[in-house]
């Protein structure tokens, strides 16, 4: 290439536009109701955690004891742990299982792909409570795992799998795997099919193609999904409480009990103050991480 | 390699793409498929490259059949009108991605992926992002992908459509100079004459899922084998009349209304075929559409098309005694040369360039003239199609 041929070429490249734009006038009430419902309340549940409280009641200065005594509790990090593990353990899982579904959606069409779609999407079409009870009656004791297991014969006891972590597990990726398949269909529609047709011409076998060419171009949708589900996950309540039964805890339980049961509103808004800050860093984090993944998809200044 | 394509027919449904057709591509030759928007180029691209089966016929390259052989086995690069780049991938990556399919030493992938950025002089570029590159650049990345494979025989799809004007002609001369420079056979596809004529060494026409004409730029231009020829590739007055005894020449004339134009050297060997006649009129199709064919055939007394270029006539002063009378309809400036519209009297309307050098000044619509053929004149009398409209008017 001539000098004045690159010259040319660089007058091409459009400069990106990335702006922060203020908020235009008709965003406006969604913006207060947004402030008055979610920022407001919030912002009064974690003034909670730095105020001197006995129960529910404001009885002093900023103080920040009780996150001192929630930070030095082994109990609260083991929990903390196990609340970070399990919605890490459903974020992948919902990964895995909902790849495959997302490409069978993308390829087959008419009827059967509605069936697909409004199969994954059921769980955001029900209540939360109807759910969990639709899981009860499949794993437990008499469920329909169990039965199926021990008529086949494969067992000879119930196993037992409700109220445990395992159906914490499943009742949250069936409940979240929607969050991770939805934006993979858009990624995955999304790559431009001449990019496979280029690499089949190149000589690449389907399973490169597969690899090398289509996956790593979802990977936006895919750190969407990703996002989605584990923030939601870790905040995860109602299935927690009621597959996890009695014995199970999670920072959500954690968090309801200290507020419900113990009256110790501090403690509930220092954890939920935690929670929150956690599961944001988290999520930098994790979108820092595909940023670094999808320099390409970027232009430069 | 040679490709040669033998009774290849596409339909998408019942709906034919393309009509059984035999092409062959010799060795090293540089050709350009040209035909309107849906006439089944690139169908026909895609059955080379293995992304389309066609219902019938075979396609070999050399010796070999290649018709069953999947697209990722075939070894035939096509250049997509997309780029189509893989956007998660450097230059270098993008270019290196046929490389280690064919599980090349590292030090051999890195020194063939640098040969290939230094022909298309992208080395600088190596780490950047398709996303981060102009069209043309990004153009001659996937140039360099598919010659890193060194591929048998090189498929471009209107690589050059997407790009604008200036950069178009400049990437237009760079592709050229690129391939003679491997020496690879091409099969190149645009719907841009202009891009055909300046780059192939033949052209094949396409109309309709046919070819309609398979010969060298020249030919194309001077003996088109048919008025879709024609007026597909430049400028065409395309005049019906009959070809009559007489003239000068010793030979016969056109004649249309109460004209008459003289037939010509290529034109006379025409009517030379037209006196023995009795030759039925032949498919204007395949590789039967050579340049031989417009002398032998036609009926007498049966209505032909005569072409004559507009830069093969030229306007004389009403007073001039040669030539037929008209007056300036239409007039258009293109720069280097005028272009007129001349209705002949009692005649059609004919298309005139004159070159700017050539012309005393311009003329003013509703001019008198007179139109004659010029000295470099050859005009074509298109050979009869095969489902003869003599009669016909
Ligand atoms: N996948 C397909 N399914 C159905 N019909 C198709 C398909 N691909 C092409 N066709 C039809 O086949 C015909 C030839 O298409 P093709 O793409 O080969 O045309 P083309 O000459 O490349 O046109 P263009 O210059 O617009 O690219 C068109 O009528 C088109 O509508
Ligand atoms: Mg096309």
């Amino acid at each position: 290439m001539t000098a004045a041929g690159g010259a040319l070429d660089a007058s091409l490249i459009e400069p990106e536009r990335r702006r922060f734009r203020a908020i235009p006038a008709p965003l406006l009430p969604a913006t207060i109701m947004m402030i008055i419902l979610l920022v407001a309340p919030l912002a009064v549940l974690l003034s909670y955690s730095v105020l001197e409280v006995n129960g529910a009641a404001v009885e002093g200065g900023i103080s920040f004891a009780t996150f001192g005594r929630l930070l030095s509790s082994r109990y609260f990090w083991f929990l903390f742990g196990r609340t970070f593990a399990i919605a890490l353990g459903v974020t992948l899982l919902c990964l895995v299982i909902g790849y495959p579904i997302a490409f069978l959606i993308t390829r087959v069409h008419g009827w059967l792909r509605a069936v697909i779609l409004v199969a994954v999407a059921a769980p955001l079409l029900t209540s939360g409570i109807i759910r969990a009870f639709a899981w009860i009656v499949i794993l437990g004791k008499q469920g329909l795992v169990n039965f199926a297991l021990t008529s086949t014969g494969l067992v000879d006891e119930p196993v037992s799998l409700l109220f445990q972590v395992r159906s914490v597990v499943i009742g949250m990726t069936q409940l979240l795997l929607p969050f991770m398949v939805i934006p993979l269909i858009s990624a995955i529609q999304d790559v431009p099919a001449e990019t496979t047709h280029a690499a089949r011409n190149l000589g690449a076998s389907e399973f490169r193609i597969f690899w090398r060419v289509l996956i790593p171009q979802t990977v936006p949708g895919a750190a969407a999904g990703i996002t989605l589900v584990f923030a939601l996950g870790y905040s995860e309540f109602t299935l927690a409480m009621l597959l996890g039964g009695g014995s199970f805890n999670y920072l959500s339980i954690y968090i309801y009990d200290s507020m419900t049961s113990l009256l110790d509103w501090g403690r509930g808004a220092a954890a939920a103050a935690l929670l929150l800050a956690s599961s944001l860093l988290t999520v930098v984090i994790l979108n820092l991480v595909v940023r670094r993944l999808t320099r390409w998809s970027r232009q430069i200044n | 390699m040679e490709i040669v394509l033998t009774g290849v027919a596409k339909s998408y449904g019942d709906q034919p793409a393309l009509y059984p057709l035999d092409l062959t591509v010799k060795e090293g030759e540089f050709v350009t498929l040209l035909g309107p928007s849906g006439c089944g180029k690139t169908t026909l691209l895609r059955i080379i490259a293995g992304f389309v089966t066609p219902n019938q016929g075979r396609v070999y390259l050399g010796d070999t059949d290649i018709t069953d052989r999947p697209a990722n086995r075939r070894e035939v690069g096509l250049l997509f009108q997309s780029y189509a780049l893989f956007p998660h991938m450097t230059v270098a990556q993008n270019v290196a991605f046929g490389l280690k399919v064919r599980r090349l030493s590292k030090r051999r992938l890195a020194e063939q992926v640098e040969r290939m950025l230094d022909l298309v002089s992208m080395s600088e570029y190596a780490g950047r992002y398709p996303k981060q590159l102009s069209g043309g650049q990004q153009q001659r990345v996937a140039l360099a992908r598919i010659l890193a494979i060194e591929p048998k025989v090189l498929l471009l799809d209107e690589p050059l459509s997407a790009l604008d004007r200036q950069l178009r002609i400049q990437m237009q001369l760079e592709l050229a100079r690129l391939i003679a420079e491997v020496g690879i056979t091409t099969m190149f596809v645009t719907h841009d004459q202009e891009e055909a004529l300046t780059m192939s060494d033949r052209i094949a026409v396409m109309d309709r899922g046919t070819i309609a004409q398979y010969d060298t730029p020249g030919e194309v231009y001077d003996h088109p084998s048919s008025e879709f020829v024609a007026s597909f590739i430049g400028r065409s007055n395309l005049i019906k009349g009959q070809v009559v005894p007489g003239g000068a020449a010793g030979g016969a004339q056109f004649r249309f209304g109460p004209h008459s134009l003289p037939l010509r050297a290529d034109a006379a060997r025409g009517a030379a075929g037209l006196a023995d006649g009795a030759e039925p009129p032949e498919a204007a199709g395949g590789r039967a559409a050579t340049s031989g064919i417009g002398h032998r055939e036609g009926g007498t007394a049966g209505e032909r098309t005569l072409l004559v270029r507009p830069d093969h006539l030229e306007l004389l002063p009403a007073t001039a005694t040669a030539g037929l009378p008209g007056t300036v309809a239409t007039f258009q400036d293109l720069g280097e040369a005028f272009i007129y519209g001349v209705d002949v009297a009692d005649g059609p309307q004919l298309t005139v360039r004159v070159p700017r050098g050539r012309s005393e000044g311009l003329l003013a619509v509703g001019t008198p003239v007179r139109v004659a053929l010029n000295e470099a004149a050859a005009e074509w009398l298109i050979p009869a199609p095969a489902d003869s409209r003599v009669g016909a008017s």
